[in-house]
Parts: structure tokens; sequence; C-alpha cells
């Protein structure tokens, strides 16, 4: 005990351990989960449109798939080093600079459209920038206890908010749930908007490429694909329930006009010693939160490390510092200059979509094609 | 650290507090329960609240005159030594009047309170409400409290119509169906239960009495108990009764077949036939079911005369594979449609004691 307790960060840096391969699915559900299922709800709307989760899951898990090919190559397995022997040193370079924007604008449109609920629903009277910096400080403190601790957080992230989806089981029952919301569950006539509702989707489905660079985290990668893929498919029960849930409760029309179902439904809910479970619920989905950003201060402080061309230098506390309160700063302006009025909001979330969605599809399948590439390469000679 | 803590209890102990001890948050506001709408003249819109009591005070009533529903909020806390907050609001009543000229504005304010939930009971009221509130409130205090259990329990039992916010504008939005609310009539000081009153979109636009509310009851819901259902008309009470119901169509949609089961038992009779002999018995369900039959068939009629389904019929006509109706095509069908209505009615008993009528002749005990 006292040699965990003095070992200092750069050792702590150094020493970590590995991920279990189990971890893989909860890491993929709960970064699918994130913010989306607060809202996704309200976008499907009709009910014909709960098909599009399944045949989004099911590409998805292919995704996945490729995920998995290239988290086995052996320059997925080495981290930093694998990248630059695939691609060369200025194209990881030029690559990282371009993912520090990514990572930027991914955090803070979740993270900004997160505590507009929280604003909204819970504390209308407090300050955006008050629990801007309690979550910063929250995410820092886990990003500082190492990448692994990180990792393992996401286990209790998911104690922590899985069993939220209990208090909705009785919205499935006769009184609250009128079942001819549900029909006609197939199209009657074409679909308008299926285009966008896929790419919504799609995006909500995003997440497990970020894990595509933390390949050397996982103690073994073989099977690892079974465990994302038990994450992609809870993921994608987990929006079809919800989906159900709220279309029974509102029935598609009136679904429109709500912005975010998944929380007012709560507010229905009366418990004799207890009123407005919104509360604990929406602020229960913080710790989600806390663990996208502990992740991607990490992300942020090693695509820093690689622009700047420090790689080869020992980690710091003192970069991390730095890393964590670059991304807690970006927010910050952000929030003040770039996501004041709604219609803006409704900009920038379009925007995220297409980036996340993007993200999502290009990643993996570049990896695992410029490895494969490069290994047949190298068995030709 | 012990004389640390006898020391603040000294200071604490020692009662030396200023002219305001230092009171909690919640005794600071006022969380109303109940809201009363009336229309004002000028197009303004009264607001009428009862003020809980907090410790000593009494309860009161707080009216204001406002053109918008948050307008009135703002008003009410600047009459009042407290603030106002809604959290807790869980009656809303509305007058008959500005129930005739469309509710939806303001209760779409109040669904987009983040503090009022949606679990909210909503009534209309025929009559003075603010004079018997005041008189109730002056005699019993918990006033307040005790409609809103009334609404609570009934709410659970099913025998009259209970709606919150959130049934209401589900049916609102709905194309395939209409909103309906309880309504209460004021008299003599007494707050009675007059039947459901029927919405065309956010409008009243007629109500079914007392006397006829367990029609309205029998045809919308799928399954309901029913303690008594006096048919005074036919000199008969049932009671127990567990009323069943289906909808049917045929002729591909051309027609409409409400079927209702009925299964009680005879409480009180007064007629002339002997229900201890069976072809008199089977006479008199008979009798009963035609009677049923057509004055349900009545109030279907008006309903399609008025252009409203507050029975959500229409919703019956959706089935996962189909669709046979958009919204608009439903309401211009649903006036036309020619709709049968049949009644099944099993009488499990016809009463425990049989009564002895002394009639001419024909009648054994």
């Amino acid at each position: 005990m006292p040699l965990a307790q003095t070992l200092r960060m750069e050792e702590r840096l150094a020493n970590e351990g590995h991920w279990p391969v189990w971890l893989g699915w909860i890491i993929v559900n709960r970064f699918q989960i994130v913010y989306y299922i607060l809202f996704l709800p309200h976008v499907l709307i009709y009910p014909y449109m709960i098909w599009i989760i399944p045949i989004v899951a099911i590409l998805s898990h292919l995704n996945l798939r490729v995920l998995s090919i290239w988290l086995q190559t052996q320059e997925a397995r080495l981290g930093q080093a694998g990248f630059t022997q695939l691609l060369g040193g200025f194209a990881v370079r030029l690559l990282a600079f371009v993912g520090i924007g990514v990572i930027l604008m991914q955090s803070s449109i979740l993270t900004l459209s997160y505590l507009d609920v929280v604003h909204q629903t819970l504390f209308p009277s407090m300050s955006k920038v008050t629990p801007l910096i309690l979550l910063g400080l929250a995410s820092f403190y886990l990003a500082r206890l190492g990448m692994i601790s990180v990792g393992n957080f996401a286990i209790l992230a998911f104690v922590m908010s899985f069993w939220m989806v209990l208090i909705y089981v009785q919205f499935l029952l006769p009184q609250k749930a009128v079942y001819e919301h549900l029909f006609p569950i197939f199209p009657q006539n074409v679909p308008h908007h299926i285009l966008s509702n896929l790419l919504t989707v799609w995006a909500a489905f995003s997440g497990p490429e970020y894990l595509a660079f933390a390949g050397k985290r996982f103690a073994a990668t073989t099977g690892l694909f079974r465990w994302l893929a038990l994450g992609n498919a809870a993921t994608a029960l987990e929006y079809i329930f919800f989906f159900v849930i709220t279309l029974l409760f509102y029935g598609a029309e009136y679904l429109q006009k709500i912005d975010l179902p998944v929380v007012q439904i709560v507010r229905y809910i009366e418990l004799p010693f207890f009123e407005r479970l919104e509360m604990i619920m929406v602020s229960n989905y913080m710790i989600l939160i806390i663990f996208m950003n502990a992740l991607f201060i990490h992300y942020l402080y090693n695509a820093v490390r690689t622009v700047a061309n420090f790689v080869h230098k020992p980690k710091s506390a003192l970069g991390l510092t730095v890393a964590a309160i670059l991304l807690v700063s970006f927010m910050y302006f952000f929030s003040k200059y770039f996501w004041v009025l709604e219609s803006e909001q409704n900009r920038w979330t379009t925007f995220h979509l297409w980036v996340s969605g993007a993200t999502y599809a290009v990643i993996p399948s570049f990896l695992a094609l410029t490895a494969y590439l490069r290994n047949k390469r190298r068995a030709d000679k | 650290m012990k004389i640390m803590i006898v020391l603040a209890m000294a200071v604490l102990l020692s009662g030396c507090a200023g002219i305001a001890p230092k009171t909690n948050l919640i005794e600071e506001i006022t969380p109303t329960i109940l809201l009363y709408l009336k229309e004002g003249e000028n197009s303004t819109v009264e607001s009428t609240m009862v003020v809980p009591a907090v410790k000593e005070e009494k309860k009161q009533l707080l009216t204001v005159r406002s053109k918008m529903m948050k307008e009135s909020r703002y008003l009410l806390t600047r009459n009042y030594y407290r603030e106002i907050k809604s959290g807790q609001l869980h009656l809303l009543f509305i007058s008959e009047e500005l129930a005739r000229k469309g509710i939806i504005d303001h209760i779409n304010t109040l669904l987009l309170d983040q503090e009022i939930k949606t679990r909210l009971y909503m009534a209309v009221i025929r009559g003075d409400f603010v004079s018997y509130l005041q008189s109730q409130i002056n005699r019993q205090e918990g006033i307040d409290r005790f409609l809103y259990k009334m609404f609570r329990h009934y709410e659970k039992k099913g025998d009259m119509t209970i709606v919150d916010l959130h049934h209401f504008l589900v049916n609102y939005y709905s194309p395939y169906s209409d909103p309906v609310l309880p309504i209460f009539t004021i008299r003599q000081g007494q707050l009675i239960y007059a039947g459901t009153a029927l919405f065309r979109e956010d409008r009243l636009v007629k109500s079914i009495p007392n006397e006829e509310d367990y029609i309205f009851q029998f045809v919308h819901r799928h399954q309901c108990f029913h303690t008594n259902i006096p048919l005074p008309d036919r000199n008969i009470v049932l009671g127990n009764v567990f009323s069943t119901r289906k909808i049917r169509f045929a002729d591909r949609y051309e027609h409409a077949i409400v079927n209702l089961r009925l299964r009680g038992i005879v409480e009180e009779y007064t007629g002339d036939k002997d229900l201890s002999r069976p072809e008199e018995v089977a006479d008199m369900i008979r009798d009963l079911e035609r009677y049923l039959e057509e004055r349900i068939h009545e109030h279907i009629r008006d309903w399609q005369k008025l252009a409203i389904d507050p029975a959500h019929i229409g919703r019956k006509t959706l089935s996962p594979f189909r669709q046979p109706f958009s919204g608009s095509e439903w309401k211009r069908h649903w006036r036309e449609l020619p709709v049968t209505v049949r009644v099944e009615l099993e009488l499990e008993n016809l009463g425990w004691i049989k009564p002895e009528k002394q009639g001419p002749g024909q009648r054994v005990g």
C-alpha cells in the first residue's frame, strides 16, 4: 500500500497495466450512449423508423469487425510507434493535428449539449460556467489516475447509469402505454428524412472508433471482437427500448413537440416519497460525460505530443494538466461565442453528427486497410 | 474539541436571536397546488391560486388578471410576501366559458415549464369556483389537498373521467382521438361531479351529464369496473359491473361495431318482473341490452355530428401492417361511419335476497 501511495505521476503513467478484454463491451456501450440517448427518440419520431436502429446496428457491427481486425495488427499493439511505422512521421503529425480539432469539437458539443439539459431542467438560475468547470475538474481528476483507471471507470459509469433503464420499464405497461401509438410499424408510403435519420443513428453508434488508438491498452486482442459486438448490441437494444417507451407514452405527433423525451417522460413518474426524479436521472448522466472527457483529455494530450514532436519525452503530470486546461478553456470560449442561439446550436449539432459519423466510418477501415497493404507489401518483398 | 462543542451549544441555546430567526428556504416560498383559470374581461385570464399556509397563518386565495399565463405568476409573486412556486402544482381547474374558447395556449405554457409536471389533474368548472373555495377554506383548511386526493382516488378506481395534462395532450395531438375532461358544477356551495366535457381540438363542445356518464365510461375504456350503474328509467341498479369493450370494423372499414360486454349483479330492482323466473329475467336482460344499445348509439351519433372522437375509436383502425386512414381522412370518414352497438349483459346474480312483493297473486316468494 505505501508503494502505491508513493508512486509518482510519471511512474504511474509509465507503469500502466492493461484493460481486460471484456472491458471492451462496456467502453463501447457507454461511449455510444453518451448524450444521444436523451434526444434520439425525438429525431426518429415515427414508429416505422424503429427499423433504422437494427439496420444501423448491423452496419456498426460490421464496422466493429473492421476495427477489431485493425486492433489485432501488431502496429495497433505498438501504439504511437506503430502509427509512425504505418504512415510515416509527417502524416501522423498532420492527422494528429486534425484529430485535435475533432476531439475538441466533439467533446465540446456533447458536453455543452448535456450542460444545456442540466441548465434547462435542473438549475435554470445557475451560471453555465460553474458546472462546466466542475465537470472539467472531475474529468481531470479521473484522467490523472491514468488511462487504465479511465478505462476501468467505464464499469462505474455503467453501474451508475444503466439502472435507470429500470425506471422506464413501467412505461411499457397499459394505462401509461397506448399500444396503438406503435402502429403502423411498417411505412405506408415512401418515408421522408430517412437519410438524415440514418446519419443521426449512425452518429449515435459512433464512439468506438476512439478505441482504435488504444490498441496497446488491451491485455489481449484475440476475442476482443465478440466483446465489442456485445457492447454494440446492448446499445441497439437500449436505443430501441427508449424509442419504444417514448413512442408508447407520447405517440408520434406529440413526440415531435418534445425536445428531450427521455427526460420529460421521467417527470411523469410519481413516487410516494420523492418527486422530480429527473433531478437524479439527469445528474447521473454526468458520470458518462466525465468518463468521456477524461478519455478525451488523454487523447488530446497524446495528439498534442505527437504534433509538437514530444513523443520521445516521458509523459508528465504537467502536460496532462495543460491538456485538460486546453479542453475546458476551449469549451468555455466555444460556449461563449459559438453556442449561444438555438439556431447556432442546431447547426453545430448537425455538423457534429456529420463529423462523428465520418470518423466512425473512416478511422477503422482506413487503419485496417493501410495495415493490410503494408503487411502485404512486406510479404511481397 | 469538547470545549468547542460546549461553547457552540452555549451560543446556540442562549436565545440571542434577532427579530426573524433564520428560516428554511421552504418557509420563504409558497408552493401552490391548485390553480383556477377563468375568463376575464378584454381577453384576459383571471388566475386564482390557493396559497398554502406556512406555520400560523391562514390559507388565502390570490387572484390576478393577466393576458398571459406566466404574467399571472409574475403578478402573483409581486402581490404576496412570498415567492410563488409552481413546482407542486397538481390541480388545474378551468372555467367552462374559458374552455369553450380554447385552452391550448395556457396548457402549452404549463407543459413548457420545467417545474410543473405533466401529472397535473385538470377539470372544467361550471359555476363560481372562487367563492366556493373561499367558503371552503374558512370551513376546512385542507380543501386543496382533499380535492387532490379525490382525483387520485378515482384515477386508480376508474369510475369517473380523470384526466391529467399528459393524457389531455396525448389525445389533443393525436389525430385519432379528441381530449376530454371531467366537469364539476358548483351548486349550493357543493362541488358536484357533473359528467364529462368533450373537446374538439382544445375547445369544449359538449358535455355528457353525470346521469349518463357511465355510457362514456363504457365506450371510452377498454376495461373498467363500476361499483354502481343506476338505470332509473328501467327501475334497476346494476352493481359490480365489469365492462369490456371491443371495437371491430367490417366491410373494409365502412362499418364499425362496438361490442360491449357487461358482467355484474342486480343490486336493486323495483320493476314488476319476477326475477326468480328465468324467462322473465331473460326478458329483462334483453330489454336492458336494447335500452343500453340505444342510449350508447345515440351518444355516438352525437359525437359523429360534432366530428369528435372522444372514445378514440379511430385508434382501433391502426394495425401493425396497415394504416387505412391518415389522421385527416379518419376525421372525415368518422362523421359518416355507420356504427352498430352490441351490448351483452351477463347478470351473475339477481340479488341475494329476493324481495317479497305483495303483488296480485302471481308472485311466489
